[in-house]
């Protein structure tokens, strides 16, 4: 639900005023107008449990014909890569979720929300590796994994701490 | 606190934004009051050998006969007025939809690196063996609850 207010936001604000915002593209708008169909089209298939309909839909974003880059579009597709990963996951389909938190988080190289979220996924992966590791005997390459999955944990709540003090200014602390 | 908190960034924006707005139009219509009073001081000036005719000339007076309006806005420069006041109006709802716009998503982004964050340190805390994990454990949940209570500061309740 959430989302569609950051594709909402993203869209208000490439249409109200072309100086404050630098995304008038009719390219860019299509792009992210699309996007953010496609995402309901999976919230619907995932509302209704068909795991493989929604994969498919946000396939699809993937696959569409990408405009320029603009912070926008990486911050979509960081975005898609992501809950592409964590359906991938639920799935047990480890390596290609973990194939789409790289292909995300090269989108989303600054300390953003997109990258947190995307490290937060990475943690979750590794977590499920370590286990079926732990469970196939693999007990020092287990422990290899778990240790990594607390490095981009740690990570991922260094940089969502950051992301929420620069949105919201030093306010409500202490 | 939070609705205050917009509503007041809001205003400034949609001052900011009228202010801003008010310059541009302003320079554009002059050409036609510019004209017209460019237009009146000429008919206030008597031409050499012409005959002076009636109130209209005389000095500091109003060059428009008495009875009607005394403002000097003809039915273009009414339209052009008229104009000018929508493009600032238009703007200024421009200014005000953004900026409530821009708190929404700051809250939106907030709570969504929250929710992360959340599931971040629960998997954090789950994993933690040894004395040094139990302690980023610890100091994870420390931030959490800052975060938390920033959040739910500046923006109330998230729904997840």
């Amino acid at each position: 639900m959430s989302r569609w207010f950051v594709f909402a936001w993203l869209l208000l604000a490439g249409c109200s005023n072309p100086q404050i915002s630098d995304v008038p593209s009719t390219e860019v708008m299509s792009f992210l107008s699309a996007t953010q169909a496609l995402h309901r089209q999976a919230d619907i298939h995932e509302n209704a449990n068909r795991q493989g309909d929604a994969l498919a839909a946000l396939e699809r974003i993937i696959a569409l014909p990408q405009p320029r880059a603009t912070p926008e579009i990486h911050e979509v597709l960081a975005d898609t890569h992501a809950r592409i990963a964590e359906t991938l996951l639920k799935q047990g389909k480890l390596d290609k979720a973990i194939d789409h938190v790289r292909k995300g988080l090269a989108h989303a190289q600054s300390p953003t929300f997109f990258r947190g979220h995307l490290l937060e996924v990475e943690g979750a992966i590794l977590e499920a590796e370590s286990k079926n590791l732990r469970a196939a005997g693999k007990e020092s390459e287990a422990d290899e994994k778990r240790k990594a999955a607390l490095a981009r944990l740690n990570e991922a709540v260094a940089i969502h701490e950051s992301v929420i003090r620069h949105q919201l200014g030093d306010a409500g602390t202490k | 606190m939070n609705t205050r908190r917009l509503l007041i960034l809001a205003l400034l924006t949609a001052f900011a934004v009228a202010c801003g707005a008010g310059q541009q139009p302003a320079a554009a219509p002059p050409s036609a009051t510019q004209s017209e009073a460019h237009d009146a001081a000429a008919a206030r000036q008597p031409a050499p050998g012409a005959t002076t005719p009636t109130a209209t000339t005389t000095p500091g007076a109003s060059p428009f006969p008495s009875g009607l309006p005394t403002s000097p806005l003809t039915p273009t420069s009414r339209f052009v007025e008229r104009e000018r006041i929508v493009q600032e109006l238009t703007l200024l709802q421009k200014g005000l939809d953004l900026s409530l716009n821009a708190g929404v998503r700051q809250c939106d982004l907030a709570c969504r690196a929250l929710t992360s964050m959340e599931k971040a340190v629960e998997k954090l805390c789950r994993m933690a063996q040894d004395d040094a994990e139990q302690k980023q454990c610890d100091d994870a949940r420390g931030r959490l609850r800052d975060a938390t209570t920033r959040v739910k500061t500046e923006c109330g309740e998230c729904a997840h």
